[in-house]
This record gives structure tokens, C-alpha cells and sequence, in this order.
């Protein structure tokens, strides 16, 4: 049996800016050729999380465990305006890279006519609008073909058509092989993309759903139960039937956790927190659910 | 390395930032030489003073020119924060060179000095300048706008600092005598400067020793500068 070794993986990362906990013992693990959205309001953490899958930034307890020589292609939020034209930014970012000459101007080339910015290409980006600089933001990220691509809001400022080229071009780059971690408030890339989702709240991550389908309404089981270690919850997320877990502090049980998952799948779950040596509080099936 | 330092120094010529500090320094130097004649090593000492704290402005004014977003990004292309800190150090480092060199050449070609310079005059001209100058560099290291985050502040500690390093010599010979063991945590510019004014009488290991002295100094705040930047959080602001 082969075992498929994560490409980045998060164990119970903490980050904390002034004794502010602005992410709280995160855990996830990111698999070559699959999409993740995260999604949550502003200020639950998304950014950082990224920021830190990109090496940007330390956590300050838990762990980053990447594969050696990962490449990754990062398009941050806010993509400032430039000094330079897109050619020549694009060159240096590339060259910087280490891509060589020739690929590397082929792959501006490219780009640039896939995303409809071949015509401003000599022009300096200052004046550049909020979607054009985004457009920039994306094609820099792509340049070097990452085995790991971190998106923050990449749909931000973007037009229908470019969303939909960008929604194409994810799709065959996941076909590839790249792993890809997004940041998003819009359902429609999430929708197209996803198949894991984080729920992120207040530095939380509340809920995992694994697969699209189960974005949709269905039938399920929601099983509430307590005394589960962070390592247990993660392993629940893995096995066969998993739908999402959200975390559940109640003043009277403490900290527990609600998991919703495919009714076929009940009774092992069950026995598994039993085995786990957590306790059951309730179980009740449900008609649908979603993000 | 050398496409991040092509790209730094075109980001920063395009910022306009290096305008200030070059233009402050080149005015400075032409004042100086504006009559004629002049003596050789005193007006290189004055001329590296110069250096220091130009290079010392124009180090604050690149280390922070560029957009704390792009600077992420760059990163992650660089897939180290440690070679962007390197990168950033040696294209400073360039411009310190070049502006060296500028400084010494410019009173020979135009005939301001009093006397033929010589080619040992010249040579630790072009060493003390260039050894001012990068202490300069990497004291504005730990007041870029990562570090210390309202500008005022990092220009005011940056003034204080100068001051003090110009005047270390004449602060030494004020303080009491247990306190002179504090001397030696200042940036040595002044042993520098004094090693310059006076290398016509010197001996060649009085004055090599002074570069030394400095070139340590140095040397110990770029190698610790570099550790902690592979440590510190690059954040967007």
C-alpha cells in the first residue's frame, strides 16, 4: 500500500502578536493535486495561515512540516503599484526565481495573453487598476510552476472573465499535480475548486469539510461529543464518511466537537470516539449540510 | 544574487528614495571642496565622515523603499529571507562602493588638494571611506521600518547615534573612568576618523588597526543582522 506524503503540513500551529492569539492550534495537511478553500470573516486568521504556509512567517507554537524543495507561488493580498512595467517586473521576479531565459519569457508571454494584459505590458503599473494589479498579483505567483500555490483573495478585483480564465487555469494546474490553498468569500471559486474547506473563526479552525459534494444538502448525522485530544479530532477528519468538525466550547462540558458526517458512516465514527476514549453527548441526523 | 540585486537597484532608482541622501552627500562633498587648496588626509576624514552619514541615510531610505507586500513576494521567489537580507546588504554595499570610490577620485581629477596625494593616501582613503560608509549601512539595519516601526523614532535614534559616534572620543574623555568600558559598545567612527586626519604620522599598524577595530564592529552587527532576519516575522505591515 503506498502512503501519500503530505506537501505541507500544520500541527497545532499558534501565532500570537502582542499576547494576541490571532491563530489557535490550527492543524491541516495539504496533499499533492488537491484544492483548499479558507474561509471565515475578516480578521479570523486566513492571511496569517497563509503567511505562514509561505515561510513569511513563524508560528509561536506547533509545527510546519514541509517537503524539502517545495516550490511555491504566493499571490498576497493588496499587490502594491509598481515603479515598473509588468515585462519588467515579471522578469525580475522570474529571474529571481532562477527561471531560465528562454522558459521565462515564454511564460510571460504567456501569461500575460491569458490573462488579457498583453497590451500593457510596456506600461508602467502604477496607474494600473485594482484588477489589473491583481492580475499581476497572479501571473507572478504562477511564473515558476509551484508544486504549491498560496492564493489570498485571488478573485479580488478580477472581471467574469478573468475569473473564469483564473477558475480554468487552477483546475489544470491542480490536474498537475499543484496543491492549492485560497483564501475566499466568494462561494462561486469555492464551488469550482474546493475539495477540502477550512472554516476559520477568530483564529479557529471550526470546521473541515472534505469534499465538494458534501458542500451540498444531503443527509447527514451530527455527532456531538467531548473529550477528544487534537490529534484524535484529526484523525477523525481522515477517515471514510467525514464530513466537517467544528469545535464547541460550552461552559458546563468544556471544549467539544461537533461532527457532521455521511450516515453510512455513523456507527464507526461512534466507535471510534468510544475507542478514542471520548464521551458521546448526542447524535442526530440532520437534512443537509454545508459550509 | 545578482538578479535580486538588479532588481533592488532598479526598484530603488525608480522609488526616487535615493534622491535625498545622494544629492545631501554630493552637495556636502562639492561645499567642501569649493575652495582650494586643501589638505590631503584631513579632508578625506572629513569626506568619510560625510560617507558615514549618508550612507547611514541612504541605507534607511532603501532598506525601506520597498512595499512591505512586494518584499514578501520577493521572498518567496528567493525561497529565503536570509539571501534577501544578504541581497539587500550587497546591493548597499555596491553603492557604498561606488560612492567611495566617487569621493576619493573626485578632489584628484579635479586638483583640489595642496599636495600629489600618493598612491598610500589614496588607498586608505578609499578603505576608511569605505569602511565609514558600510558602518553607516549597518547601523540603519536595525532601524528599517520592520524593526522600528514609527520613522520618526528610527530617525531620531539614527541622529543620536550619529552624534555620538562622531563625538565618541571627546564623550570618552568626559566620562569617569569606570564607565569607559561603555565607549567600546559605540560604532568606532571616530577612532576611524582620527586614524585618517592623522595617517600622514601614524604607522601603518596604528592605522590598520582602526580599520580592523571597525571592520569587526561591522562585520558582528551585518552577521547578527542576518540571523535574526531568518528569525523575525515578514508581515505585510
Amino acid at each position: 500500500m503506498s502512503v501519500r506524503v503530505p506537501l505541507i503540513e500544520l500541527k497545532q500551529a499558534s501565532k500570537l502578536y502582542g499576547g494576541q492569539r490571532v491563530l489557535d492550534e490550527v492543524s491541516m495537511s495539504i496533499e499533492q493535486g488537491t484544492a483548499t478553500a479558507l474561509i471565515g470573516r475578516n480578521g479570523s486568521g486566513k492571511s496569517t495561515l497563509l503567511s505562514i504556509l509561505a515561510g513569511l512567517i513563524h508560528t509561536s507554537s506547533g509545527r510546519l512540516i514541509r517537503q524539502p524543495n517545495v516550490i511555491i507561488g504566493y499571490a498576497p493580498e493588496m499587490f502594491p503599484g509598481l515603479k515598473v512595467t509588468p515585462e519588467q517586473y515579471l522578469r525580475s521576479m522570474g529571474r529571481i526565481s532562477g527561471l531560465a531565459a528562454g522558459e521565462l519569457e515564454h511564460r510571460i508571454q504567456e501569461l500575460l495573453a491569458g490573462f488579457y494584459l498583453e497590451q500593457f505590458r510596456h506600461e508602467i503599473m502604477m496607474n494600473f487598476s485594482k484588477g489589473m494589479l491583481q492580475k499581476i498579483n497572479l501571473i507572478q505567483a504562477l511564473l515558476v510552476s509551484p508544486a504549491l500555490l498560496l492564493l489570498d483573495e485571488p478573485l479580488s478585483g478580477l472581471d467574469l472573465p478573468a475569473i473564469d480564465q483564473l477558475i480554468a487555469l487552477l483546475r489544470e494546474l491542480q490536474k498537475e499535480g499543484t496543491a492549492i490553498i485560497f483564501s475566499a468569500h466568494e462561494p462561486q471559486m469555492v464551488e469550482a475548486l474546493a475539495d477540502q474547506v477550512l472554516v476559520l473563526q477568530a483564529g479557529k479552525m471550526i470546521r473541515n469539510i472534505k469534499g465538494t459534494e458534501n458542500l451540498w444538502v444531503k443527509p447527514t448525522t451530527y455527532i456531538y461529543c467531548t473529550g477528544l485530544s487534537s490529534s484524535e479530532q484529526m484523525e477523525l477528519t481522515d477517515r471514510p464518511g467525514f464530513i466537517s468538525l467544528n469545535i464547541i466550547m460550552d461552559a458546563d462540558r468544556g471544549e467539544g466537537v461537533g461532527l457532521t458526517v455521511q450516515p453510512e458512516a455513523t456507527d464507526d465514527f461512534l466507535r471510534q470516539v468510544l475507542g478514542a476514549g471520548g464521551s458521546i453527548v448526542s447524535v442526530e441526523p440532520q437534512g443537509e449540510s454545508g459550509i | 544574487m545578482m538578479a535580486l540585486i538588479a532588481y533592488l537597484l532598479r526598484s530603488y532608482t525608480r522609488s526616487q528614495r535615493y534622491f535625498a541622501p545622494f544629492t545631501g552627500l554630493v552637495i556636502a562633498v562639492l561645499v567642501l571642496y569649493s575652495y582650494k587648496p586643501n589638505p590631503v588626509m584631513n579632508s578625506y576624514a572629513a569626506t568619510a565622515v560625510l560617507l558615514f552619514i549618508g550612507c547611514a541615510w541612504m541605507g534607511l531610505s532603501f532598506l525601506n523603499h520597498e512595499h512591505s507586500v512586494q518584499t514578501q513576494i520577493t521572498i518567496v521567489h528567493l525561497r529565503s529571507a536570509r539571501k534577501y537580507t544578504a541581497g539587500r546588504l550587497l546591493t548597499l554595499a555596491l553603492l557604498t562602493w561606488l560612492l567611495d570610490l566617487l569621493i576619493v577620485v573626485y578632489p584628484l581629477v579635479s586638483d583640489r588638494f595642496d599636495e600629489p596625494a600618493g598612491g598610500y593616501r589614496i588607498l586608505i582613503a578609499l578603505a576608511g571611506h569605505g569602511l565609514l560608509g558600510m558602518i553607516g549601512v549597518a547601523i540603519a539595519l536595525y532601524l528599517q521600518a520592520s524593526w522600528v516601526k514609527k520613522s520618526s523614532h528610527a530617525v531620531g535614534i539614527l541622529l543620536a547615534i550619529i552624534a555620538i559616534s562622531i563625538g565618541a572620543t571627546k564623550i570618552s574623555s568626559l566620562l569617569p573612568a569606570q564607565w569607559l568600558m561603555l565607549t567600546l559598545l559605540l560604532p568606532p567612527v571616530s577612532p576611524v576618523m582620527d586614524a585618517l586626519m592623522n595617517a600622514d604620522t601614524l604607522l601603518v599598524s596604528g592605522v590598520l588597526l582602526s580599520f580592523i577595530h571597525i571592520f569587526l564592529y561591522t562585520a558582528v552587527l551585518v552577521a547578527l543582522h542576518i540571523y535574526l532576519s531568518g528569525r523575525k516575522d515578514n508581515n505585510k505591515n
